[in-house]
């Protein structure tokens, strides 16, 4: 592993909700700004609604620090789509969730 | 196998007409086999190419990616050098699907016209005080006798100042041909055209119809959007915003609810832009200026619903509160600085040893009017930190 790969784990493990959603919308398909918005809006069942400003900043950081690359698709539409970067950092995050909700379990069941 | 090597000025500010020349020697059956950007040289070898499609990309990590879905489109980095790429298609224009984004090669323009505007200024302000010193000598009525020196160092002294005519004369030409660039990398970007002022202004004005002023609004963009929603809470909705920025219009109409952003951009970014829009965001006003970019955003919405917001998380708002505070800092520092310093030691001290009403009429108003702008811009910069406090705390007290 890079340094470069561990600076950019440090900085983003363990991110922001916006940041982990914003990336898990790119992590099995390449999608434009609006499309990560609602498809964010549609898997936390319309509990998430991150405003376009939000996408678009953190979308630009993801860029500079090469967790994300952009294209612009057949209707000349910026798409963003994850790099191998991008799928290393998100799957650290996702270890660090699971072991979150594993001990959110196992204390849940021992209270009751 | 002949070589034609082909020195090619300023290309880099003719991004899409280098690609078709590009394209064009393609055609001919020439391939690029060496490309120096920074010598704008391109070199070609007698032989068909491979490639019929061709970007110039421009990366400042010169790592210049290259996404999957642009390697399935059939998009190759054929050359990279430093911050520079040639990327290339084996197909036809018309069937290469995808495109390569440009905004780092746009920023990089803004970045280098930028600069230039700060030599003018420079340039500016250095005849300026060459005037300032000089003019009083030719236009007093005592006879001026100036002697030359000879001396073969005055060589230098022509060079140099053939030399500042060159490089101003390159600067001229730069921020012409990079508006006109920009202007062409925008329309390139075709996405829906953002309608500015969809309501067209009506100069009659009756007991339906008011206009309304409001300054200094950049430097508390969070105060200009509780007004604009105080004002359409009381059902006066906004037709339209005049240019400048100052004059508000607005209608009596149905009490409905708005939410309003102000976004300041360094930048105008058209693909945030349209971003926005199809978020559902109507955007009522830009402001003209090419450096601090204002853009006002509003959107209805119901009562049980929440209110919408383009920056809808603490991190980004703050962010944007201290792009506001930074810009007017990093201008109005140096305005206030040189006022300053011209102010205090030697306008108050003279004015101050003659005594205010024995100095003439220029330095008596210079004395006055000094104070009062160093104090506008000390006020506007406080402005924009009490600002970037104000969202500061909202973040902190939500936390």
């Amino acid at each position: 592993m890079t340094a470069h790969t561990d600076k950019v784990i440090k900085k983003y493990v363990p991110m922001s909700e916006t940041a982990f959603y914003i990336l898990l919308s790119l992590f099995k398909q390449p999608q434009h700004g609006y499309g990560i918005v609602k498809y964010v809006e549609a898997i936390t069942s319309g509990r998430l609604k991150l405003g376009s400003g939000t996408v678009y900043g953190t979308i630009t950081k993801m860029l500079k620090d090469h967790l994300i690359v952009v294209y612009a698709n057949e209707e000349r539409k910026k798409t963003y789509e994850i790099t191998e970067l991008g799928k290393v950092v998100i799957q650290r995050e996702m270890t660090r969730i699971e072991d979150l909700y594993t001990n959110v379990i196992a204390h849940r069941g021992d209270k009751k | 196998m002949s070589e034609k090597s082909i020195w090619k000025p300023f290309w880099s500010f003719h991004i899409q007409s280098t690609e078709h020349w590009v394209e064009e020697m393609a055609k001919k059956g020439y391939t690029l086999s060496r490309f120096q950007p920074k010598f704008s040289r391109f070199t070609f070898k007698e032989k068909a190419s491979s490639h019929q499609t061709f970007s110039i990309s421009f990366d400042h990590s010169q790592q210049h990616p290259l996404p999957k879905a642009l390697e399935e489109d059939g998009w190759e980095v054929l050359n990279k050098q430093g911050k520079w790429a040639v990327y290339g298609n084996a197909n036809q224009k018309e069937d290469v699907k995808t495109s390569i984004v440009r905004d780092n090669l746009e920023t990089r323009n803004s970045k280098i016209a930028m600069f230039w505007w700060i030599y003018f200024i420079c340039i500016i302000f250095s005849i300026a005080l060459q005037a300032g010193l000089l003019l009083p000598l030719y236009l007093s009525s005592e006879p001026v006798t100036v002697t030359r020196i000879e001396s073969p160092m005055w060589i230098f002294t022509y060079i140099m100042f053939v030399g500042q005519i060159f490089v101003t004369l390159i600067g001229i030409y730069s921020v012409i041909t990079l508006k006109k660039e920009s202007k062409r990398l925008s329309e390139e970007s075709t996405q829906p055209q953002i309608f500015v002022n969809p309501e067209a202004k009506r100069t009659d004005l009756s007991e339906e119809r008011r206009n309304k002023f409001k300054f200094g609004w950049m430097y508390a963009p969070d105060k200009l959007e509780k007004w604009l929603e105080e004002q359409e809470q009381s059902g006066w909705h906004l037709t339209h915003v005049y240019k400048g920025g100052f004059k508000f219009q607005f209608e009596k109409s149905d009490t409905k609810s708005y939410a309003y952003n102000v976004l300041f951009e360094g930048r105008e970014d058209s693909s945030a832009h349209a971003f926005h829009k199809e978020a559902g965001w109507e955007c009522v006003y830009v402001s003209g200026n090419t450096w601090q970019k204002f853009s006002v955003w509003r959107q209805a919405y119901s009562e049980e619903t929440e209110k919408p917001e383009i920056n809808s998380d603490l991190e980004s708002k703050q962010r944007a509160a201290m792009r506001v505070a930074k810009i007017y800092t990093l201008m109005f520092a140096p305005i206030i600085l040189i006022f300053g310093f011209n102010f205090f030691s030697f306008m108050l001290p003279n004015a101050l040893e003659q005594g205010y009403f024995s100095i003439s009429g220029i330095e008596r108003f210079n004395t006055i009017v000094y104070p009062l702008v160093m104090f506008t811009f000390l006020i506007s910069i406080l402005r924009a930190w009490a600002y970037y406090f104000r969202i500061r705390t909202q973040a902190i007290d939500s936390v």
